[in-house]
């Protein structure tokens, strides 16, 4: 049902209902904590923003899941499949399956050493295995400036399923009190409930996501003439010419120009996803290594979900959906909200696209907790208020995660949505960076810190010189792709990848230089056993006044 | 279980993880037309079934490193 205003009613009346159960279920979360006698709201940082490192196999395992697949994954990766192909879209799919075997291999020791030493962010962890404050800095820097953008994504994705639904097409302010009301319901909870919130919130979001997913792949072959046709359709649109350039609309299947920029957008995205603060929040939130491995083994489930959404961009093509947003300019981002308003009755529609909206939430809420405990741990209490009491830093962390929503908000509403594109894939290429004063760290304390902060800088600088200069031929804009010529080896490739080898290769390069001229390697408070405890292990209890 | 033992099952662990790693880093292997699967082109049904594959090779890299032998015998006593 369709009103006058071109607003889907009975859609959008399922998404109201939707965002309530939402609401009622983020408030409700803290009443979870059974057989901890406790009653309340969390006090503490790791309570809030760690809800106590207490979750089980089933609510790591949903709330893990939650966090990876955001809604910019439901939303662009279709979105480039259908406006540009196979590699700057399909490349996801084996991007998160390699994600888990690495996982698997780096997070329980990570897990462990932060259990251990009360480690809640990337940055703490740093700080302690290298016992230098600036790299520690760097890291935690690192991680907000890519969270940001991030979290803005998920905003626009949101906001991408309310221009389907028809809202936000009247005057200004009506335009977008939407994504206001979705916005403040999740500043709300999360505030009150910390991490609590969202893992609750991303079971539902799993639970709906599946049935989706299924129905339109029952369905949709059916209707829009088999597998084959779709096919078909899809390399028949990527491979006709851009009228200007002459040049293919996009890529069907890689030739053997794409091969090194498939491969490596998927190892690099894979090795970013393992260091962004988000995903290290949410392991850590587990109750014990092993459910780390545990999980990891069976959540490529999830990326089944996002391989049949990724195809679904395909199947657009073939259903000849034309994404146009208000303002009457095509907008391939809206290719799946659209897809299911025009295929799919009006109450279906309405639960594919709350689907869609509540898995922006739940990686916004994770995402904004961790870069609070990023600037409570690793700025305030850090660098401003060396003593402050658990109180104080709950305080600034919980403020935080107000403040980065807001910035994220104005980020989406004030700023050309493009430019948040640009920043996000920029974010990817900073956050790796990070990965060799992270990843390494947790085998070898061989690296010095400065090399890591010149190998830091390096990559840092390096990657947002060559992605500035990947222009657009058509509309001239910067920051327009995320695949450049990788120097010596002559074939496109990531350049978050390019970058953080550069870092490797100047963090080994000054390593080698800094104990050739007889520099002392510092300090390392961690300890090799730290890597592999576990909880109940003897004499193993988190380090109490660090978490306090 | 002797320590021996133990270093097998943490290569063999890591072979298990590698495979899916490699199969789907070395590109030139899968972006083909045929043999196809449900009129699904190859390169796309090959890397939606290294999905399971993944996690059966997983399933048995966990099943490898389940038990650190150092850690059994404390984790009995403290049961007993």
């Amino acid at each position: 049902m369709v009103n006058d205003e071109g607003v889907d009613v009975t859609a959008l009346t399922i998404l109201v209902i939707f965002f309530l159960i939402v609401t009622v279920v983020g408030f409700a979360a803290i009443q979870g904590r059974r057989g901890r006698h406790i009653s309340g709201p969390p006090r503490t940082l790791d309570d809030w923003g760690l809800a106590d490192r207490g979750f089980g196999a089933l609510s790591s395992w949903f709330l893990l899941g939650g966090t990876i697949y955001t809604a910019y994954t439901f939303i662009a990766i279709p979105a480039a499949m259908f406006s540009t192909g196979a590699v700057s879209g399909f490349f996801a799919v084996p991007y998160t399956i390699l994600v888990y075997p690495l996982i698997f291999v780096v997070m329980p020791r990570l897990w462990s050493v932060s259990h251990r030493r009360g480690h809640l962010t990337p940055a703490d962890f740093v700080r302690d295995r290298y016992q230098s404050r600036t790299l520690a800095l760097a890291v935690a820097l690192t991680g907000l400036l890519a969270t940001l953008p991030y979290i803005a994504l998920q905003l626009v994705g949101i906001q991408a399923v309310f221009e389907v639904l028809g809202l936000g097409s009247g005057n200004a302010i009506l335009n977008d009190l939407p994504l206001a009301v979705a916005f403040t319901v999740l500043a709300a909870f999360t505030y009150v409930n910390g991490l609590r919130a969202p893992a609750l919130i991303s079971v539902l979001k799993g639970g709906l996501l599946l049935l989706v997913v299924s129905v339109a792949f029952v369905y949709l072959p059916y209707r829009l003439g088999g597998f084959d046709a779709i096919f078909s359709a899809a390399r028949e649109k990527l491979a006709a010419p851009v009228p200007g350039t002459g040049r293919p609309t996009g890529v069907f299947v890689p030739d053997e120009s794409g091969f090194w920029a498939y491969a490596t957008l998927a190892l690099g995205s894979a090795m970013a996803l393992v260091v962004y603060p988000h995903t290290v929040t949410a392991v850590l939130a587990a109750k014990n290594r092993d459910i780390v491995r545990r999980n990891a083994r069976t959540l490529p489930v999830f990326t089944a979900v996002l391989a049949l959404f990724a195809l679904l961009g395909f199947f657009a093509v073939a259903a000849k959906i034309e994404p146009v947003g208000h303002d009457g300019t095509p907008n391939p981002q809206l290719v799946i909200p659209q897809l299911f308003a025009d295929l799919f009755p009006s109450w279906f529609s309405g639960v594919a696209l709350a689907a869609i909206a509540i898995s922006a939430l739940v990686p916004a809420a994770i995402m904004s907790i961790a870069a609070a405990n990023l600037v409570s741990r690793n700025i305030y209490r850090e660098f401003l208020r060396p003593y402050a009491t658990a109180r104080q830093e709950l305080r600034v962390s919980k403020a935080t995660s107000l403040l980065v929503k807001v910035g994220a908000l104005a980020f989406v509403l004030f700023l050309d949505k493009k430019f948040a594109l640009g920043f996000q894939l920029l974010g990817g290429i900073w956050i790796l960076q990070t990965f060799p004063a992270i990843v390494f760290g947790l085998y070898t304390r061989w690296f010095q810190p400065v090399a890591l902060l010149a190998g830091w800088l390096t990559g840092m600088v390096y990657g947002t010189v060559v992605a500035y200069n990947i222009v657009n031929p058509v509309t001239g804009k910067h920051f327009s792709g995320s695949v450049a010529e990788i120097p010596l080896l002559g074939e496109g490739g990531y350049i978050a990848l390019t970058a953080c080898a550069l870092n490797i290769a100047v963090s080994v390069g000054v390593t080698l230089l800094s104990r050739a001229i007889g520099h002392p390697p510092g300090r390392d408070r961690t300890s090799p056993a730290d890597y592999h405890a576990d909880t109940g292990d003897p004499h193993v209890d988190p380090i109490r006044e660090l978490t306090r | 279980m002797a320590k021996r033992t133990w270093t097998a099952r943490r290569v063999g662990a890591g072979i298990c993880l590698a495979v899916p790693v490699l199969a789907l880093l070395w590109v030139p292997w899968y972006p083909h037309d045929v043999p196809q699967f449900a009129g699904m082109r190859f390169f796309f049904w090959y890397q939606i079934a290294w999905i399971p594959g993944c996690v059966a090779f997983m399933a048995a890299a966990y099943a490898l490193r389940r038990e650190r032998p150092r850690d059994r015998s404390q984790r009995d006593e403290r049961q007993g």
